[in-house]
């Protein structure tokens, strides 16, 4: 077990370590000059009377004029200790910038995990459960429809009926817990949608499982039949959905904090890609690896405690 | 005295409506306390409808039209579902068909027996436990301690059966239905598990309802006997008479076919090639060994030796059976014969050629020689491949023909196998157990090959079935003069296909020689332990 787990958070480093190097290629290393880049990200006219001195002196500073591998080096020993460098549009440390957006984001990211697992789980139960044909019929047709609703649309409805007509959440900015509800559930929905649907299909095909009908003949009535025996069974597939989901979160973040006019790191990568802000983006890249690293790693961990067979295999 | 599970003009559909057949069309019988029955038939009789009526499992699209099922004193049919639920475990218990699926992989064994405790007595956590550890204790399995917090997939077929024993047993239910409890196992294993639900029930004075296909194990533990056919009782009374002196075709038909009753003598006595050829043997298989590591938790590792020092040879066209207990090695060395896995050490050659070792284009060309049929024809065949794909794919992979003579050619071999060449088209999942494994022999024997690495091959099939495939095998094997190794724990079976056959225990072959010899003058121990063990042995 001990084993197990310093083998997960050995993967995990390593999916971050790499991102972090791909990034750095991409963006520093591509055919293209990066004090271009720069220059032309702190708007055209600087970049037009920017002289040779001050381009060697601009290459200068981001190390631009050392060996490839050195400013790899570099730029990670610097990445360890938490500095970032300096943002090109305004010049405040990258991790002032992100360290601002970041908690709002992670508010709506996490809200919106957890409304998608009791929205998933409770209609995947509900749709297994339900012994009303019609009604069942709609459970698991639901999910795959909401799931091809654009992220966009789905917060323009939620907006309109919730704070528009019934003013029940604002709909707009960034104050507390009621702002959030609205952004979370736009976020929620495609995720919802396909953790329902996997999940359903999963505890469907658990009921058939020979070991039901011991569980059945044991005495047990269905509620204890469907919770206990056939949730559990198909929680591993779904498990391994909600780890790869994450990275839509943070895409979804970007179109749900336009929607709502919220500060965030949705809209930080927008603002920092369109003026190429590469030591941002670079960030911004780094942290959605960190975020997809620690939910696969808590995923990976939480596996052996729902299926044994994962980290006791048999004999 | 009044019966305690009576059953009356019992009607089960499959399917609704102008489409609805009958599974079961109107069984009756009577069953009394500390009896024990016998439900026998081919597949697809209806004996297991049957009992899933009893206890109210039945599959979905199954219905009960007709009929009426008491339990002592309680009427099945007219209770509410709820009610019906609190008699299952209580007054009904159930011992599944395979134990390997049947217990819930994500919870430990000593939860699943607790769950059972406490759905019907209201025990405490705590007592339930120690409970659970008795009912471990009872069954007869060691380190009963260590086994509460184990998981199904830690424990072997055998153990896992106790424990499904266990369960059924737990609440001291008046009636215990086994549904083909025991067919899955080896002689040995199944005859301690039949033992151990012989001595539990005796204990209570409940009923037992045995289902089986396997008229050697009614024949040992069954006082009474009902035949179904085609979901109609059609003989019934006590065991001796009935397999004694059998009045219906259906029962008679049974009784031949099946092998654990059937003499040697009724062995066709097979002509073997020796028409001037090749004398030299076809597979020599010396001091072969294999080694595996289990790597623990912790990441230690410990040897096991599956196959230890095994040597034997099959001559051209015939039949050497290797015959032992699951983990006696019997598949790793089928594996190793078939190149699919490499030996820690020793060889294994055919007409010369070495098996073990062959690698790249080498390996390919041994695959056209020597193949390989499973147990479970439905996990060895593609369900999105239709029949002739199937057929044809080994002829595809080597590039035979084109895509018309391929399909020409699996017509060809389906007719070889006695498949009719409308099921060409058919998938897997649209034919019965019986017809898949005609297809993976079919299959199988596509290219022609020398050698025929046979799995378990006909395990899985119900009495009657499986006499067609071994029938079927053996007119393969004269045509084609092909050999087999066919791998078995059922020494029953293996005594009307092998020409010589080989024991072994723990990896080690402990006896070998011409199957006659071996059956009638065993000369291990362990050989003799496995003859006694063949169900039906009393009867004889």
């Amino acid at each position: 077990m001990l084993w197990y787990i310093a083998r997960r958070v050995g993967y995990a480093l390593i999916v971050v370590w790499a991102a972090w190097t791909v990034t750095f290629i991409l963006l520093y290393r591509l055919p293209s000059d990066p004090v271009s880049i720069m220059l032309h990200g702190a708007g055209g006219e600087v970049a037009s009377r920017a002289s040779a001195t001050q381009r060697a002196a601009l290459a200068h500073q981001y190390g631009f004029d050392r060996p490839v591998i050195v400013q790899y080096f570099l730029l990670l020993g610097r990445a360890l200790r938490g500095d970032f460098g300096l943002s090109v549009q305004n010049h405040l440390p990258v991790a002032k910038l992100v360290g601002q957006a970041l908690p709002s984001t992670v508010q709506i990211a996490l809200l919106g995990l957890a409304f998608a697992l009791l929205l998933g789980a409770g209609v995947a139960i509900a749709a297994n459960y339900s012994r009303n044909r019609f009604l069942r019929g709609l459970l698991f047709a639901v999910p795959p429809l909401t799931a091809s609703f654009p992220t966009f649309w789905v917060g323009l409805m939620l907006l309109e009926v919730f704070s528009f007509r019934l003013g029940w959440f604002p709909a707009v900015g960034n104050d507390g817990f009621r702002a959030a509800v609205l952004p979370a559930i736009t976020l929620a929905i495609p995720a919802a949608a396909s953790y329902a649907q996997v999940l359903s299909r999963g505890i469907e095909k658990t009921l058939r499982e020979p070991f039901i009908d011991v569980v059945r003949a044991k005495g047990a009535q269905r509620a204890r039949v469907h919770l206990v025996h056939a949730f559990r069974n198909a929680m591993i597939p779904a498990l391994t959905l909600v780890g790869l989901t994450v990275g839509g979160i943070f895409a979804g973040a970007v179109v749900t904090e336009t929607v709502f006019s919220r500060s965030g790191m949705g809209n930080l990568l927008q603002a920092s890609v369109n003026s190429q802000d590469i030591p941002v983006v670079q960030i911004l890249v780094l942290l959605s690896a960190v975020a997809f690293a620690i939910v696969n790693l808590a995923v990976d961990l939480v596996y052996p405690f729902i299926d044994p067979r994962i980290a006791r295999p048999a004999r | 005295m009044s019966a305690l599970l009576t059953v009356e003009g019992l009607v089960v559909d499959y399917g609704r409506g102008p489409d609805a057949t009958h599974a079961v069309d109107g069984v009756g019988f009577e069953l009394h306390e500390g009896e024990t029955l016998a439900l026998v038939g081919a597949s697809g009789s209806g004996k297991s409808t049957t009992a899933h009526a009893i206890i109210g499992l039945l599959p979905e699209g199954a219905k009960v039209v007709g009929g009426r099922i008491s339990v002592a004193g309680n009427e099945i049919l007219t209770l509410r579902e709820r009610e019906r639920a609190r008699l299952r475990g209580s007054v009904i218990g159930l011992v599944p068909q395979d134990p390997t699926v049947s217990l819930d992989p994500v919870q430990t064994i000593g939860r699943q027996i607790v769950e059972a405790i406490r759905l019907h007595q209201g025990l405490p956590r705590h007592a339930a436990r120690a409970e659970a550890l008795a009912v471990l204790e009872r069954v007869g399995i060691d380190r009963p301690k260590l086994r509460l917090s184990q998981y199904p997939h830690e424990l072997s077929g055998g153990q896992r059966q106790r424990v499904l024993i266990g369960i059924a047993t737990v609440n001291g239910p008046r009636l215990v239905i086994a549904d083909e409890a025991t067919s899955g196992l080896d002689v040995t294993v199944q005859r301690r598990v039949l033992d151990q639900l012989d001595a539990l029930t005796a204990e209570d004075g409940a009923a037992v309802l045995l289902i089986t296909h396997d008229l050697g194990v009614a024949a040992d533990r069954a006082d009474a006997v009902v035949v179904l056919e085609n979901g109609r009782v059609v003989e019934s009374g006590p065991t001796a008479r009935v397999l004694g002196d059998p009045q219906h075709p259906a029962t008679r038909r049974l009784i031949e076919s099946a092998p654990s009753l059937a003499s040697a003598r009724d062995r066709p006595s097979r002509v073997i090639a020796a028409e001037g050829t090749d004398a030299s043997p076809l597979l020599t298989v010396e001091g072969l060994r294999k080694e595996f590591t289990l790597r623990g938790a912790i990441g230690r590792g410990e040897h096991i030796v599956a196959v230890d020092d095994v040597g034997f040879e099959i001559p051209r066209g015939q039949t050497y059976a290797l015959v032992g207990e699951s983990g006696s090695g019997k598949t790793t060395t089928g594996r190793i014969v078939a190149g699919f896995e490499r030996p820690s050490g020793g060889s294994a050659r055919i007409d010369g050629e070495l098996i073990t070792g062959a690698r790249g284009a080498a390996l390919r060309g041994l695959r056209r020689r020597v193949q390989y049929v499973y147990q479970n024809p439905f996990a060895s065949l593609d369900p999105r491949f239709a029949v002739h794909e199937i057929v044809a794919e080994p002829l595809r992979s080597f590039g035979i023909g084109t895509r018309a003579e391929r399909r020409e050619r699996a017509l060809e071999l389906l007719e070889a196998v006695h498949l009719p060449p409308a099921l060409a088209t058919r998938r897997p999942a649209q034919l019965s157990g019986g017809q898949r494994q005609r297809v993976a022999i079919a299959r199988a024997i596509a290219l022609e090959p020398q050698l025929v690495v046979l799995d378990e091959a006909v395990s899985a099939l119900d009495v009657l079935v499986q006499r067609q495939v071994l029938e079927l095998l053996a007119e393969l094997q004269e045509r084609l003069s092909v050999s087999y190794l066919f791998i078995s724990h059922d020494l029953a079976v293996v005594r009307l296909v092998a020409d010589e056959v080989g024991v072994l225990r723990a990896g080690r072959l402990v006896e070998h020689g011409p199957v006659d010899r071996v059956f009638d003058d065993p000369r291990h121990p362990y050989t003799r332990e496995l003859l006694e063990a063949i169900p039906g042995t009393a009867a004889r």
